[in-house]
């Protein structure tokens, strides 16, 4: 077996009986210097495959004597030794329909390993037509077999979240190169927004490779870009590129209206709740497959913004809200929720402190209405304060981690609060919406 | 300075507080196990101890519903409320507690988990109740309350405002598993007078997103289509509910004819959530809608995502993001339009 596959193998035979014809629909050129046969060959379709896929070589055999053209017979030998993994099938052993010439199909395993192929096909003709020896007609082609990329869960997303690891979120991509098995991959990565670290791996892992940027904004990957090819080489063949996206947060968008909750209580109580929902979406404007960590962070100071009477209204600043890492939620929490939804619940002042503690102004519920939800209609603006939301790291305390992806004024009302002057995105293409100030 | 003297702003990114020392947050269906008792009812009274108003409080619920173990009449709950992040009752609220027994003993109760001692719930008793395990018990209640008319859950009867109840249930039953919410959410959604149908349509898009459910994505989508071609404008925040779960959730072909047809709602939340969607499908059939539609569209991210779509359907060019088809839109668009005109006459769409 070994020896027939060395030399080859199985044989094709074709009758050149309209020889004329088939000749001439070749390349004239090489009619016209044929001594006394030769053989065209096309290319191999297609030039590269995968491993378990099949490619065709067409070839054309022809052949004259003192200028006038053969009809003969010819046999087709595989001159060349095939790789492990590849063999062919003849194409006809029928009268070959010349014009079309004899098609030869050479088949891959799914386990046959990258490799460019070099095929050499011998014609044999009659010994009173074109000749007896298998090389006086032959032709020559190549094929590539080419490595895949396959990612585990078919996935081709990675987030980053500016060096942060938020739960939930596919932050690498495990690739594998096919075939897998002794062959030496290599791998590339064209872009420079992902890196593969171990890249003589298989499997290996991709990740997104940015620098990290303190201010949040910008990070990486540049908010027009995202894609990046990855490549894999072996045995001298490359695979085709594996376009991987590195997704990052990108804007907020507002979610519907504010709703306000009363949180009534003798002492205790907050007197409201105002929720401001938003969903979250990456570069390509897409809501965030689940909902992120997400923490506020104060840029100023709290300004009180109103007296009552003799007596300058005393509301104290809010500390910053996180999601925290575990996720864990605050009392009265927004109750809203969806893909890449996030909300901030703004309170009240409550009302324990009397005396010369007392807050001014009194919190009220939202419209007076302590009993079920209302909108807010004060117009008392009692404290503001300017900020950011980020996303990616929910922990508060200490310079705020991830993407920044808003920036707003805080401003409370005696019956509910709002965001104000918000600007999201960041990169100077989003408005700002609801102008306002703090002094 | 006592924190809780500060007012909060707290920033949270979804609906159910629930955590505690032994409860996973996030979790309902770990509250429910860890509970003892689970009752549905009213809070009769809020008793705090002014001398000391962070102390315990004494909660007096009249217990209308057992879900787990057994309670009669009167249940009393110590409200622990030393961290100004637990959470708080208020007198006259009707909610779903979960419970369990405190370290006293008896039948002296405190929250399962002290940031979420209840959720909301229906005053009107849900079909089948009694008859079931107390997950499924969870979830028929949380689906009755999206089959209760605005005036038996707000005081004020206000539509808009019974918006937020519905939500508060769809997010709760989000959180159970598609076998125990399942049915209920399928009954509310294909029940056309339920008011919080479409919170079950919204949840179950959610849900149900495993193996084969691309026909179903598309039929619950069917069953909010009116909805979202004729959204009344005083319910905007459930249109943007609605829509972002559209957004984010349908995937599938079969979608592809309603998607089409949102493309002409007047809500621009909708119109973007199809837009997205169409380009999320990116098969042949959505270049039609994409560039017939949405490429026209007034809002500019309906516009972007039908740029968007048609280079992720056609591969005729790299697919752009958003900030950067703000800087060329003029030119994106005065290419696919020359595009869709090219292929439009030469019948390749």
């Amino acid at each position: 077996m070994n020896i027939r596959r060395r030399f080859a193998v199985r044989k094709v035979v074709i009758s050149s009986a309209v020889l004329v014809t088939l000749a001439f629909s070749l390349n004239p050129e090489a009619w016209s210097q044929a001594a006394n046969g030769n053989c065209s060959g096309g290319s191999f379709s297609p030039m590269r495959i995968k491993s378990g896929q099949t490619t065709t070589y067409t070839v054309y055999f022809y052949c004259y004597k003192n200028g006038a053209p053969l009809s003969d017979t010819v046999t087709i030998q595989i001159l060349s030794k095939l790789p492990k993994g590849v063999d062919f099938k003849q194409g006809t052993t029928a009268q070959a329909n010349a014009t079309n010439g004899s098609p030869i199909v050479f088949t891959t395993t799914a386990s046959t390993p990258p490799r460019n192929v070099n095929v050499t096909i011998g014609g044999m003709g009659t010994a009173n037509g074109c000749g007896s020896t298998y090389n006086q007609q032959t032709c020559s082609g190549n094929f590539a077999i080419k490595p895949t990329i396959t990612s585990a869960g078919n996935k081709s997303a990675a987030w980053w979240f500016n060096g942060e690891q938020p739960p939930g979120f596919t932050m690498e991509l495990h690739l594998t190169a096919n075939p897998e098995g002794d062959t030496k991959y290599t791998w590339n990565v064209d872009g420079q927004y992902g890196k593969i670290e171990d890249k003589s791996a298989n499997p290996t892992v991709f990740k997104a490779d940015c620098p990290t940027d303190s201010s949040g904004i910008g990070p990486c990957p540049p908010s027009d870009q995202g894609d990046v090819s990855i490549t894999v080489t072996g045995n001298g063949v490359t695979s085709d590129p594996f376009m991987a996206r590195v997704l990052t947060p990108y804007a907020a968008e507002p979610l519907g209206v504010p709703d306000d909750d009363p949180d009534p209580g003798n002492l205790s109580g907050f007197w409201y709740f105002s929720h401001i929902p938003y969903q979250v979406t990456d570069q390509f404007g897409k809501v965030l497959p689940i909902k992120p960590p997400v923490r506020e962070h104060f840029t100023g100071d709290p300004q009180s913004q109103c007296s009552v009477g003799k007596d300058k209204c005393n509301w104290h600043a809010a500390h910053e809200g996180g999601s925290g890492e575990a996720g864990r939620l605050g009392k009265n929490a927004c109750k809203t929720t969806g893909p890449g939804v996030i909300c901030d619940t703004i309170s009240g002042q409550n009302r324990k402190q009397f005396g010369f503690f007392a807050s001014i102004p009194t919190p009220e519920c939202p419209n007076n209405n302590c009993s079920s939800p209302s909108a807010g209609t004060s117009t008392l603006k009692v404290l503001c304060f300017p900020g950011e939301i980020w996303v990616g790291n929910g922990s508060t305390g200490g310079a705020p981690q991830g993407v920044k992806i808003m920036t707003l004024i805080w401003q409370r009302y005696q019956d509910h609060a709002r965001h104000c002057n918000i600007t999201s995105p960041l990169d100077g293409s989003g408005t700002t919406d609801e102008s306002c100030t703090c002094p | 300075m006592n924190s809780r003297s500060l007012g909060i702003a707290l920033l949270v990114s979804g609906l159910t507080a629930v955590a505690a020392d032994t409860v996973r947050a996030g979790s309902i269906p770990e509250m429910i196990e860890a509970s003892s008792l689970i009752v549905v009812g009213r809070v009769d009274a809020v008793q705090s101890q002014p001398a000391s108003p962070s102390g315990p409080a004494s909660v007096v619920i009249s217990a209308n519903r057992v879900l787990k173990g057994s309670a009669q009449g009167q249940v009393v709950v110590q409200l622990d409320q030393s961290n100004p992040d637990y959470g708080s009752v208020r007198p006259q609220q009707y909610g779903m507690f979960f419970l369990r027994q405190s370290a006293r003993g008896g039948l002296s109760y405190t929250p399962t988990d002290p940031y979420t001692p209840a959720l909301i719930a229906s005053p009107i008793s849900p079909k089948g109740f009694g008859s079931s395990d107390a997950l499924t018990g969870v979830a028929r209640e949380l689906a009755s309350v999206l089959t209760t008319p605005p005036e038996r859950l707000v005081g004020s009867g206000d539509p808009a405002a019974a918006q937020l109840s519905y939500s508060e249930a769809a997010a709760a039953l989000q959180d159970l598993p598609l076998q125990a919410g399942g049915p209920a959410l399928q009954a509310v959604a294909n029940s056309n007078g339920s008011p919080g149908r479409v919170w079950a349509v919204a949840s179950l898009l959610s849900l149900d997103n495993g193996p084969g459910s691309d026909i179903r994505q598309s039929q619950y989508l069917d069953l909010v289509k009116s909805f979202l071609l004729k959204p009344d404008p005083n319910l905007a925040f459930t249109v943007s509910l609605v829509a972002n779960a559209v957004q984010a959730n349908v995937k599938s072909p079969a979608a592809i004819p309603t998607l089409t047809a949102l493309l002409g709602s007047p809500a621009v939340s909708v119109r973007r959530a199809a837009a997205s969607a169409l380009s999320d499908i990116a098969t042949n059939q959505v270049i039609a809608p994409l560039a017939n539609i949405a490429l026209k569209d007034p809002d500019q991210n309906v516009r972007y995502y039908a740029v968007l779509g048609l280079a992720e359907a056609t591969g005729v060019t790299k697919s752009p993001t958003m900030p950067s088809f703000k800087q060329n839109e003029v030119a994106m668009l005065g290419f696919w339009r020359n595009w869709a005109r090219t292929n439009a006459a030469s019948g390749a769409n």
